[in-house]
């Protein structure tokens, strides 16, 4: 009994093993070797060089389509040339426009079913557009030209009325922009240091203090998964339930596999008869069987119920004979398959042929699959 | 197993002289054996004519072929009489229809009236040239070809006329190796076809004919061929379905494919063979299913799948 227990609790080391990368990307929360609070003068400059001073998000500033749209002309944005192609006159262009000029399929068809509508969005529609723009962004499936295309599209389909909302919309546009700028500048500073969520402790004290990983894991020997998966949405209380079916899975499985054979065989044995039992019991219940006179005819028909019951496969009303038999012959074992072949044939001969004498032979070769399926149900 | 298909199939399919045609010259075999005629579809270049006349030569058979156009004459198929100035009579020109295996190209180029004085005779095996009767020697057997993508200066073979052939078969394109393997042997199998030597007689053939007449069915064989036959006409899509004759004509293939088969009775699985081939061209579908792409051979395919085979 010790092996099975030595196997679960290798399977469950291993399963730890293999989920130490994902614990400890949840410790490390915020992008490792990107700079924190702590870090003051270098969050300063990173500021400094992101801002966009003329547009603070204070509420005071007046903000409209055409100074976003002057905005976007500064070549200095890390936009492709077919990004702005996408944004080229993009105060101007209508509302169908700028969805139609939107590449993300899914993104476009809801735009287009809310243009629909005919009629102006309200607010909590507008939020659900913003969630799901969010959720694309998060995937990394929106580009930023389709981003502030469907933003423009979002202030158009809410009208002027709702002035509050608009404005944010249009501030939605401005973080865009501030984000492209950010990561014009983040490439400015050079390449980052290859931070994997393995590095030496030294490092890491550069950063977060709050989040630092405890010193235990940091100073065990660990290998690093360059290319192994993080799920950064999975924490690990999550996880414990799975984590449990895994191992009881396991050693019930190792338990299993400890059972001695005999016992199978028994278990088999006695599956075998029942199984063959309803089999037969089908087959004495059939009435189209019952109605048929003549033996040898029966016998045949009977034998391809059998092989109906035992194979899986129904023989269609249209099928021939020989048909059936091609059918189900690669799904039946030898024995069986040689079997019915000469039931088939014992059939034709009786049948088409009007030889008289192949009737017994039909009758007999029928008898003698029951018997093996006795033996053996399985086909 | 019959021995005219085990010659063909020995000298032209396992010698690669014809290649990938054993269906074709299987069902050509059937309608030799069931001395029924035959109407090939296919586009120019698919060795219809190199197939009836390799056929021909194998069996002992006396071939000829005629190319259909507008202007024949049915005189210019069955024969004239002209006068002799030596003799100071009328001698009889037999035309070429007086053979075994006439090979009619382009049948759909004849005009009418041609038309039906060759399917009278195809019919009846037997040709009137100034009021004598002549009769056709037997085997006989009229392998018709039409060519399915033509549409201008044809004229098609009305329903009526098309039910006097026993089957239709559509000569297909080979397959790419198949292609290749013909390229390659071009010359050799031209060489091959003009120098076969007959491998049976004609009486041979003959006693095969009457050996197949006597091929065993069923009775719930013949209750089969009547349920797919009935099916035809209560097809939805079916604008004309298969007639009596049609029936017959299951019944004369499937026999000879049995003895092909080598058997001396007729199962489920011989019609099944040969009622695409035999129903094909005696089915013909509503125009407004036609353009939209559905097929006599679908329907007919769709008819075997749906008519129970015979039960106890």
């Amino acid at each position: 009994m010790k092996k099975p227990l030595y196997t679960s609790l290798l399977a469950l080391l291993t399963i730890l093993l293999l989920l130490l990368p994902i614990t400890c990307a949840q410790i490390d929360r915020h992008t490792v070797g990107f700079p924190e609070q702590k870090d003051e003068n270098l969050l300063k400059s990173l500021k400094d060089k992101t801002a966009l001073p003329e547009y603070e998000v204070s509420g005071e500033a007046s903000l409209n389509l055409s100074e976003i749209e002057q905005l976007l002309r500064d070549p200095t944005l890390p936009l492709s040339p077919f990004d702005r192609y996408q944004l080229r006159d993009f105060s101007n262009i209508s509302v169908y426009e700028a969805i139609s000029r939107i590449q993300n399929e899914d993104l476009r068809e809801l735009l287009e079913k809310l243009y629909g509508l005919n009629r102006t969005l309200t607010t909590d529609e507008v939020l659900l557009v913003l969630n799901y723009l969010r959720s694309l962004r998060v995937q990394g499936t929106l580009t930023p030209s389709d981003e502030l295309l469907a933003l423009k599209a979002l202030i158009d389909l809410t009208g002027s009325g709702d002035e509050s909302l608009h404005t944010s919309l249009l501030y939605a546009m401005l973080e865009v922009i501030k984000s492209l700028k950010a990561r014009r500048d983040l490439e400015s500073l050079g390449p980052l240091p290859n931070l994997l969520p393995f590095q030496p402790e030294g490092y890491l004290s550069q950063g977060s203090s709050a989040h630092t990983r405890p010193r235990i894991i940091g100073k065990l020997p660990l290998p690093t998964f360059p290319g192994f998966p993080v799920f950064p949405h999975v924490s690990l209380d999550q996880l414990v339930p799975y984590l449990g079916v895994v191992m009881i899975a396991t050693t019930l499985f190792t338990l299993l596999r400890r059972l001695k054979p005999p016992s199978l065989e028994v278990f088999g044995r006695l599956l075998n008869r029942v199984k063959v039992g309803l089999m037969k019991r089908q087959i004495g219940s059939d009435q189209a069987l019952a109605g048929i006179s003549d033996p040898y005819l029966k016998a045949y028909w009977s034998s391809v119920k059998l092989m109906e019951l035992m194979t899986g496969v129904r023989r269609s009303s249209s099928a021939t004979h020989r048909e059936f038999f091609i059918q189900i012959k690669s799904l039946l074992r030898e024995d069986l398959a040689r079997l019915f072949k000469e039931v088939t044939m014992g059939y034709e001969l009786y049948r088409y042929a009007g030889v008289r004498e192949a009737g017994p032979s039909i009758e007999g070769y029928y008898r003698e699959m029951v018997r093996r399926a006795e033996s053996k149900p399985s086909a | 197993m019959s021995r005219v298909f085990s010659v063909v199939k020995r000298e032209l399919i396992d010698k690669e002289i014809l290649i990938e045609k054993e269906l074709e010259l299987k069902l050509i075999v059937v309608g030799l054996l069931s001395r029924g005629h035959i109407l090939m579809e296919g586009v120019p270049g698919v060795a219809k004519t190199y197939t009836s006349k390799a056929i021909a030569k194998l069996l002992g058979l006396t071939f000829k072929r005629v190319q259909m156009t507008p202007d024949l004459l049915p005189s210019d198929i069955i024969g004239f009489y002209v006068y002799d100035q030596k003799t100071g009579s009328f001698v009889l020109r037999k035309g070429p229809i007086f053979t075994n295996i006439l090979l009619v190209d382009e049948i759909n180029r004849a005009s009418p009236r041609t038309q039906s004085a060759l399917l009278e005779a195809m019919q009846e095996r037997q040709v009137t040239i100034e009021g004598e009767v002549y009769e056709l020697e037997e085997p006989f057997i009229v392998i018709a070809t039409e060519n399915p993508i033509e549409m201008e200066g044809v004229f098609p073979l009305p329903e009526a006329q098309l039910d006097r052939f026993l089957l239709k078969i559509e000569a297909r394109y080979p397959s790419k190796n198949g292609l290749i393997t013909i390229m390659k042997r071009a010359d050799e199998i031209e060489e091959s076809i003009r120098t076969l030597k007959p491998m049976l007689t004609r009486d041979e053939v003959l006693e095969e004919i009457k050996i197949v007449r006597d091929i065993r069915v069923e009775d719930s064989v013949y209750e089969y061929v009547a349920s797919i036959v009935e099916e035809t006409r209560k097809h939805p899509a079916v604008r004309l379905g298969a007639s009596p004759r049609a029936a017959i004509a299951i019944i004369k293939a499937a026999k000879a494919w049995a003895y092909i088969e080598g058997r001396t009775y007729v199962i489920p699985d011989d019609v099944k063979a040969v009622a695409p081939s035999v129903l094909v061209h005696r089915v013909l579908v509503k125009p407004e299913l036609e353009i939209r792409g559905v097929s006599a051979k679908d329907i007919v395919l769709e008819i075997l799948t749906k008519v129970p085979v015979p039960k106890p």
